[in-house]
């Protein structure tokens, strides 16, 4: 490693290097950790530069003289943390000190009405309260034990759901529960973890249940026969990832899903594999399943033919800058397209679905360049048709035009983060939130100064604050509104705005 | 109206009555279920009855292993079983007509479990470990599971089986194993998250196959095997692109070139050697260790207004063997060749009804992964490979018409080469065109 450090200084192909050093200590009592994977990202893109704590908990890095740098430290036990760091002001800082939270662990088994161990089973947490329900983004797999455990969580109070897949297809009349036992998350399967609390004895118990029956038949255009061998699925509208698929009986072309648990699902008839191609046939339609059988549901199928889009990207003050539009589908990767000088752009080819759109900065990676006022999507309309929280449907036919519209005016807004000593925090978030209509949030992160900086459109915002980038769940309603008053709202203005100072209430 | 009622009952209990059943109905099913190892009988395994009509019906075995479901025999049945730590083979058995018992043979499955250790003792967490088995070549069945990499000398192979992930403590625990001799090894499941000195160790810490100590798993046996990954230090390897692809990039088209070293010894799919990004047509590879590996280069393409990718496509690519020293490589030059197509035809062996076919590739780069296209052969059996990543590339198919239906490869030939059972390295100099024989299972299920 020395040796591949050395040429690395002495390359005159690549930027001038730099020494980081740092120290990863334990946030609870500041006792040094050893043995951290520290991941140094420098810039844009590119590999990360690696090292790991000594006893010391004290790490080294020789890394390419960057603008700002991005620090992710994991350790297991820990909760993984970043950092972001600058030069802006000309100066690297000599070392960083980063502090990591002990994860919270829950572990448990899974058993069947037979007392055999659920085997392959997906474990996921959920966010309790959370409505929707909001994945904690941490899962696991029961093994053939029928044991699962699922490490790195933050302290707090979580739902459990386990989908036993493999027991579901030995017997259909099983289907995915909550802990302790249940179909829907409640109040007594809340479980509350603290930093550093490992929870066991956390088990499910399967039960089987009889359910109703889904029945009905697809229904092609007159003369069209129905092509190939088809199917139906039935997919959860609430808790995704798992589905059930039926063949459809030939020449009647009927379908019979048995034991569906009462929710709303979405059917979905294909001709040919998921996710359908041109030519194909398929259909999706929702239902609601309660305690009665569901027959007759009639499913007209629909051939599978791509359209065009065409939109333009405005602003309520004039010409839109050039930005990145992406249209994230049911299916494929991310469809994305840098709009035209003018602001239009169009997209070909769109098979039929839901699509969701990311409006983006026009970022050039290779020359670090960022564009000067961030990008802040106030509305879209597919037509006269608001699309910009549900997404837009395209369903073949030639769709109306999609206009973007971004905020124009814009304000800044600077400030410093405090702990409750005073003591500034690196490594924090503050989020601006608008306070009118459906979630949008600008926000920053802090420096080694506990700096930040906002770019906001002009308007009144209420005030978010996290210690770190991995506890920072600001998309989430309830977590919203349950913060909503730590801070009071700030009205941003045109040009710069008077400095704001925000100080951590002591126990967080 | 309750008069009429057991009225009915009556008639029906006659016509159920056990005399008449023997005599008008095929007899019930039933059967036992085995230890295939000891012959014992397994208790209380839970039988499945799965018909071509009507709900699957269930059932347990009982101290003797016997089972019983009381329904007559129908065409098309099929039972299962299961229990904890076994196996049935096959997964499923068709219920004869006028059987007397169905026999079902369940295995001992074996369990690897352990814990990986990183070379300072920390566990490591989320580390995919590769369980590999080694088998004789002469035990692999036509359509029967994965094909193996062949270990030297060609009587055995290694089959890549399962890759269960560490925990937080690092341990990890692989279940559902026949009996055997396997290798275990702890993969760098997440590029560039390992200091680039921890290297993919063989249980318990070797650097490679021939290094590893072999698990010897019996039937229904758990074995044990920590590793601690091996820190070892390597060298710089660093080039440029040249030709084509990075001369001429067309106007309005963005490329950019990623390169592997695949080291040529690589039993593990998703576990290539170093992985470099061509900046300004200049590359480097750092903390290589010495070793023959192949350099894979591949340059996409895609519009220079499609800003993430979604629309790359495979341009320019080369495949070149590359021997590594035990110091600093420089200058070395690559000229990646124009990625073109495959033409190619499938013929079916005598005795097999013709059908379209599912023609899939692997690679055994990652550069390729996700990226690999397939093809679909017409009526004629023709069929071209288009848009394929370079590396080795080995074909897999499958009946297009209905999966029910398993063709089995008899012969693949590159030109004048036999290519089925090592693959092919692409891109490759000239025209040359792949010939394809398949065979199929005759009605009594034997390959032909």
């Amino acid at each position: 490693m020395r040796l591949s450090v050395l040429c690395l200084l002495f390359s005159p192909a690549l930027f001038a290097q730099t020494l980081l050093e740092g120290t990863v200590v334990d946030a609870n009592g500041q006792a040094p950790v050893a043995g951290a994977i520290v991941s140094i990202n420098a810039n844009l893109g590119g590999n990360p530069v690696l090292a790991t704590t000594d006893a010391s908990g004290r790490f080294r890095a020789s890394v390419a003289e960057p603008k700002f740098f991005n620090i992710q430290v994991r350790r297991n036990g820990f909760l993984s943390r970043s950092v972001a760091l600058s030069s802006a002001n000309g100066t690297l800082p000599s070392s960083v000190q980063v502090e990591l939270t002990r994860q919270a662990v829950i572990a448990g088994k899974l058993d069947d009405e037979d007392g055999f161990p659920v085997v392959n089973a997906l474990v996921e947490v959920y966010v309790a309260g959370s409505d929707p329900l909001i994945s904690q983004g941490t899962l696991a797999q029961s093994d053939d034990r029928g044991e699962y455990r699922i490490a790195n969580l933050p302290a707090g109070k979580y739902y459990l759901r386990a989908s036993p897949s493999r027991l579901i297809s030995w017997d259909e009349r099983y289907g995915p529960e909550f802990y302790p036992g249940t179909l829907e998350p409640g109040e007594t399967g809340v479980i509350e973890v603290s930093a550093g609390q490992e929870r066991r004895g956390l088990d499910i118990h399967f039960t089987k249940q009889e359910g109703v029956t889904v029945a009905g038949a697809l229904v092609m255009p007159a003369g069209i026969p129905l092509p190939g061998a088809a199917s139906v699925g039935i997919q959860s509208t609430k808790y995704h990832g798992f589905s059930r698929f039926f063949p459809v009986r030939p020449g009647t072309q009927s379908f019979a899903i048995p034991h569906v648990r009462p929710g709303t699902y979405v059917l979905r008839a294909q001709s040919g594999n998921y996710p359908p191609a041109a030519g194909d046939w398929f259909y999706e339609q929702q239902i609601q399943v309660g305690s009665s059988d569901l027959r007759d549901i009639v499913i007209p199928m629909r051939a599978v033919e791509p359209v065009d889009l065409k939109g333009a990207v405005v602003t309520d003050r004039g010409p839109a800058p050039r930005v990145v539009i992406g249209l994230r589908g049911d299916f494929g990767p991310v469809k994305s397209m840098r709009t035209n000088e003018d602001g239009t752009f169009a997209y070909s080819g769109l098979l039929p679905g839901t699509y969701h759109v990311m409006v983006s900065p026009d970022i050039d990676t290779a020359a670090a360049r960022v564009p000067s006022s961030p990008v802040y999507p106030t509305s879209m309309s597919l037509g006269d048709k608001d699309v910009m929280e549900d997404g837009l449907v395209l369903n073949g036919v030639a769709p109306p035009p999609l206009r973007i519209t971004l905020a124009a005016v814009f304000g800044t807004l600077k400030g410093v983060l405090l702990n409750s000593s005073g003591q500034p925090v690196s490594g924090g978030v503050v989020v601006l939130a608008n306070t009118q209509g459906s979630y949008r949030g600008t926000g920053s992160r802090t420096t080694e100064k506990g700096e930040f900086l906002i770019k906001a459109p002009v308007g009144d915002y209420r005030v978010y604050v996290a210690d770190t980038a991995e506890q920072a769940p600001f998309q989430r309603q309830d977590y919203r509104k349950a913060h909503e008053n730590d801070f009071p709202p700030v009205r941003i203005v045109e040009g710069d705005n008077l400095p704001l100072t925000l100080r951590l209430p002591a126990a967080r | 109206m309750q008069q009429r009622g057991l009225s009915f009952a009556a008639i029906l209990s006659c016509f159920l009555c056990p005399s008449f059943a023997r005599a008008q109905a095929p007899p019930a099913i039933e059967g036992s279920v085995v230890n295939s190892i000891t012959g014992q009988p397994v208790p209380d395994a839970r039988v499945k009855l799965t018909r071509p009509e009507g709900e699957p019906l269930y059932t347990k075995t009982d101290a003797a292993g016997h089972f019983q479901f009381a329904v007559p025999q129908t065409r098309g049945a099929s039972i299962s079983a299961e229990r904890p730590g076994y196996a049935q083979r096959p997964a499923r058995m068709a219920v004869r007509l006028g059987s007397t018992a169905v026999s079902i043979q369940m295995f001992p499955m074996g369990v690897i479990a352990g814990r990986v250790i990183d070379p300072n003792g920390v566990p490591v967490e989320g580390c995919p470990v590769e369980i590999l088995q080694k088998r004789p070549v002469s035990e692999r069945r036509p359509g029967g599971g994965p094909a193996g990499q062949p270990l030297p000398g060609g009587q055995y192979e290694i089959v890549r089986l399962n890759a269960p992930r560490t925990n937080d403590l690092g341990e990890f625990r692989a279940a559902q194993l026949d009996p055997g001799t396997y290798y275990v090894v702890a993969n760098n499941g997440r590029l560039n998250q390992w200091p680039g000195d921890y290297r993919i160790t063989y249980y318990p810490r070797a650097l490679d196959l021939a290094s590893a100590k072999p698990i010897e798993l019996a039937a229904g046996q758990q074995a044990r095997a920590d590793i601690q990954i091996v820190r070892r230090e390597g060298v710089r390897v660093q080039g440029r692109l040249a030709g084509p692809a990075v001369d001429s990039t067309p106007a309005g088209r963005v490329r950019y070139t990623r390169l592997m070293l695949v080291p040529q010894q690589n039993y593990l799919v998703n576990a290539n050697g170093p992985f470099a990004m061509a900046r300004s047509a200049e590359f480097e590879f750092t903390d290589v260790l010495p070793g023959s590996y192949t350099l894979v280069a591949l340059t996409s393409e895609r519009p220079a207004s499609d800003v993430w990718g979604g629309d790359d496509h495979a341009a320019f690519g080369i495949t070149r063997p590359i021997e590594i020293e035990d110091q600093d490589m420089d200058g070395l030059v690559i000229t990646p060749q124009q990625l073109g197509e495959i033409p190619g035809t499938i013929t079916f062996a005598e005795g097999c009804a013709p059908a379209p076919v599912r023609i899939m590739v692997r690679s055994d780069s990652q550069l390729g992964a996700g990226q690999q296209p397939q093809a679909a052969s017409g009526a004629d059996g023709k069929f071209v490979l288009r848009g394929l990543s370079p590396g080795t590339l080995k074909l897999m198919f499958t009946n297009a018409s209905t999966a029910a239906v398993p063709v089995i490869p008899l012969s693949v030939r590159l030109g004048e080469r036999e290519v089925l059972k090592d693959g092919f390295v692409y891109p490759f100099e000239g025209g040359d065109t792949l010939k394809v024989v398949l065979g199929c299972f005759s009605a009594n299920r034997r390959p032909q």
